[in-house]
């Protein structure tokens, strides 16, 4: 299990979990980031671009720190 | 004559319409649509297409907040529809979801439209379903259809909307394809469902399902909340830690509320320790199931592997690449202010020499007096030197629609927002920013308002607050003055740095701000990047005139009135009667000399040449001694004495000034400004540059008797200012105050409204001014020493 800021560009994900605010949780879940989906990491690092069920969205302010993913 | 062929009596309702289809009942019922969507699934298209009405569209996500209405007519019904704000969900995330769903369920429109991007319907449908659990009648309208075409997918709507027990109607609402199925299919549901909300159940899976029916029968036995919402969908809520849903339930029965928020900790306790989730992941998790099981339920085959993001996945490599973005993005940013800056100089001129040539007719028109300097430099002056900046102002708006449309806008707000951060402000505040002037010569009043798409209220605030120390396109000439005065070998370097100066300023400012008075946590930043497209011109127009018409109704309104009140305080009480007389005799005096020569009475008497100009000292009033020879002076004595009567002119108006309420106060406060360097006169001006920038030059010139001063030609102010003993020092000084000082009134008045408090106003203008007043005094003592 790791961040999803430590996973290199180009990786395929499973997300696992998400933020710990729970209003924050479920702005990701509405754009499709749940616990179990899978997503491509466009661009890598502190604010990073994934890909996830067939669009694209951005994370910032160490939300992708927050966020713990397996690498599949 | 909207759509007289979709009369289309597909009517598989419970038969309750009788005349339908026949298109000639007498009275056409009105239904309230609503329109709702994810943000870039094009449904402010939509509504323009549905209502030819101009609202504005972005692929900024949730650019539209204001509720905007339109009206449609069809051969049986007239439909008012209402553009909600883009929201992906229906949670208390935001404004703009909360704005929505109190709609929903307060109005209860009698349908609600459904724009869905059909090549991303997974995650666009997750709206849908929330729609659907409410019970509100709903109408999917597959937007983009010709993008999901070409991507290779085939997307079946019928079979969609067979599924989900709802019409769904395929659209292009670029084109307008399909539109008036749509208002054909949302007026068909309105009057077949006449307002009845039928909520469709979704399971949950066995770790939430009991507790939900647990819990909706508690509800239901109580009626709780039931005059809005359906007994699952607060049920629902609870468990997803709505805390809106919450408060009401805490007033409506405390007791029941209780109960239903312990067992959602209980769950939620429950689904932690087992499985490591939370009831709102799991939620979305099973609402996502229903989508994908319906999706494979023939809603969707796709033919090819085509990916729809490669093309702006390929962009983005460059675009947003770690070095090379924020170079390309500053590229792109210094473009805009060229092409602004370059283009926009020559329409600007048209409109102020416009406003100009409207001056001098009415100077012509009205005797001299109360009314002609009322609306000639009250009014004219005023208003024109807002309005001679639409021409810029338009122009940027278009580049500024321009990046947004084609989505590179949001690109810019993540690379900002790793920057902005830092200064507790968020990606998001870029924008405000540079409509401010961030690149010079935009204007605080958009600026602010466009701070809307700002979800987190501090994070706002805090933009709202400092965006104004940009430098906005009426400080700017004041600045370039200034710099010309003071620094005339590295103007553009001087200007620059104020551009600089003014980006530091805000940023320490937002951050001092968020470290005391708007305090918070900083809201995560999670965007969705939209692919890259190229804009219409349909789009950027009406983007660019929706602006646009904001900035010209504030300039029409508002600073029509502040224009009034600055010439009422420039003008009145004015100078006492005395040296009024004295003034007008003296002016008498010599226009009686003027015609005296101009009239070719005594062509003749031409010799006696008598030296015309006394120097007018204080005594300039004096006795008309020299009125019986006034025929005597040469043509170039004409010259001398209509200079003489110039010169009398611009010294009462000078005098008039200081005299006025406006002088009093510059007066008043010179014992405080001369530790930056300020004496009353440039006082005077800065206040009157309250009511807008643009005036402090004009009052400049006034105050020093030079008459009008042209921004244009400012070279005899520059002069004065110097011979007048403005040092390096006071003139930075003075630039670095005009730069951070009190906004605008019209600004001001945009704070107020955007913050919803005049508290932030009143701060706005104290506290900018006392911190301009500060760092202008350690300029001037600082600079005093060193130079």
């Amino acid at each position: 299990m790791v961040s999803l800021s430590r996973c290199p560009k180009g990786s395929k994900v499973r997300v696992l979990e998400l933020c710990d605010d729970p209003k924050c949780r479920c702005r990701l879940c509405s754009m499709g980031l749940t616990p179990g989906v899978e997503a491509v990491i466009r661009q890598d690092g502190e604010s990073c671009r994934v890909c996830v069920r067939g669009d694209e969205i951005c994370l910032g302010n160490g939300l992708a720190d927050q966020i713990k993913v397996v690498r599949v | 004559m909207t759509n007289a062929s979709q009369n289309v009596s597909a009517a598989s309702a419970p038969g309750k319409e009788p005349g339908k289809g026949s298109g000639k009942d007498a009275a056409l019922s009105t239904y309230t649509i609503a329109l709702a969507g994810n943000p870039n699934a094009g449904k402010s298209t939509l509504f323009n297409a549905l209502t030819g009405a101009r609202t504005h569209v972005g692929n900024y996500p949730g650019i539209t907040v204001e509720k905007k209405v339109g009206q449609v007519r069809t051969s049986d019904a007239v439909l008012n529809v209402v553009d909600l704000p883009g929201t992906y969900s229906l949670t208390a995330y935001s404004a703009e979801e909360l704005v929505a769903r109190d709609f929903l369920v307060e109005e209860r429109p009698q349908a609600v439209v459904d724009v869905l991007n059909a090549g991303s319907l997974e995650r666009n449908l997750y709206l849908a379903v929330q729609f659907l659990e409410l019970g509100i009648p709903v109408v999917l309208g597959l937007n983009m259809m010709d993008e999901a075409r070409k991507m290779g997918m085939v997307v079946d709507a019928k079979r969609l909307g067979e599924l989900l027990g709802c019409p769904a109607v395929e659209l292009v609402a670029r084109t307008g394809t399909g539109v008036r199925e749509l208002t054909a299919a949302a007026t068909r549901l309105a009057k077949e469902r006449q307002g009845r909300w039928k909520p469709v159940e979704i399971s949950y899976g066995p770790d939430l399902d009991p507790v939900l029916a647990e819990m909706s029968a508690a509800i239901m036995t109580k009626s709780f909340l039931s005059s809005r919402y359906p007994a699952r969908w607060v049920a629902l809520k609870y468990l997803e830690n709505d805390s809106q849903i919450r408060e009401l339930g805490v007033q409506a029965d405390p007791v029941l509320s209780a109960w239903l928020e312990e067992r959602a900790a209980h769950v939620a306790a429950h689904l932690r320790t087992t499985l490591s989730t939370y009831p709102e992941a799991v939620i979305a998790d099973y609402r996502y199931g229903f989508i994908a099981s319906v999706l494979k339920g023939g809603v969707v085959t796709r033919d090819n592997l085509g990916d729809r993001l490669a093309f702006s996945d390929r962009l983005d490599q460059v675009l947003t690449h770690k070095l090379l973005g924020p170079v390309l993005m500053l590229g792109v940013l210094y473009l805009v202010y060229q092409i602004t800056f370059t283009v926009g100089k020559v329409p600007m001129e048209w409109t102020q020499n416009l406003f100009a040539l409207m001056a001098k007719l009415v100077e012509g028109a009205l005797p001299e007096g109360l009314l002609r300097s009322l609306l000639v430099d009250g009014i004219i002056a005023g208003v024109g030197g807002v309005m001679g900046f639409v021409p810029l102002v338009m122009l940027i708006f278009l580049l500024i629609a321009f990046l947004e449309d084609s989505g590179y806008m949001a690109r810019i707000a993540y690379m900002l927002d790793r920057v902005f951060r830092i200064f507790g402000l968020h990606g998001c505040s870029v924008m405000p920013f540079i409509i401010s002037g961030g690149i010079a010569g935009g204007c605080a009043v958009p600026g602010v308002m466009a701070s809307r798409t700002l979800r987190s209220p501090k994070e706002r605030l805090a933009t709202i607050l400092t965006a104004p120390f940009m430098t906005c396109g009426a400080k700017l000439p004041v600045l370039i003055l200034l710099a010309s005065v003071f620094f005339p070998d590295s103007q553009a370097q001087v200007l620059f740095g104020m551009t600089l100066l003014g980006w530091a300023m805000a940023l320490a400012v937002a951050w001092m701000l968020r470290s005391s008075m708007v305090r918070g946590e900083a809201t995560p930043f999670v965007m969705e990047l939209p692919p890259y497209r190229l804009p219409t011109w349909r789009g950027l127009a009406i983007h660019t005139w929706e602006r646009t018409w904001q900035y010209m109704k504030k300039a029409g309104s508002m600073i029509l009135a502040v224009s009034i009140v600055v010439w009422a305080a420039m003008t009145f009480p004015g100078v006492d009667e005395d040296k009024a007389a004295s003034f007008e005799a003296a002016k008498a005096e010599i226009a009686a000399k003027i015609e005296a020569i101009e009239a070719p009475a005594a062509p003749g008497t031409a010799a006696d040449s008598k030296d015309e100009a006394p120097a007018l000292g204080s005594e300039a009033p004096a006795q008309g001694e020299e009125a019986a020879t006034a025929q005597a002076a040469e043509p170039e004595g004409l010259d001398a004495l209509k200079e003489k009567l110039a010169d009398i002119e611009k010294r009462e108006a000078a005098e008039g000034l200081s005299a006025s309420l406006a002088g009093r106060l510059g007066a008043s406060l010179e014992p405080l400004t001369r530790y930056a360097g300020f004496d009353w006169r440039t006082n005077i001006a800065l206040v009157g540059g309250f009511a807008a920038k643009e005036v402090i030059i004009s009052t400049l010139g006034t105050a020093y008797s030079l008459g009008k001063v042209d921004k244009d030609d400012a070279a005899p102010l520059a002069e004065m200012l110097s011979a007048e003993g403005l040092t390096v020092a006071g003139g930075l000084a003075l630039m670095v105050f005009i730069l951070l000082y009190s906004p605008c009134f019209p600004t001001v008045v945009a704070i107020g409204k955007e913050t919803g408090s005049w508290k932030w106003s009143v701060f706005s203008m104290t506290f900018n001014t006392v911190f301009a007043y500060g760092l202008a005094v350690a300029v001037f003592q600082f600079g005093t020493r060193l130079f």
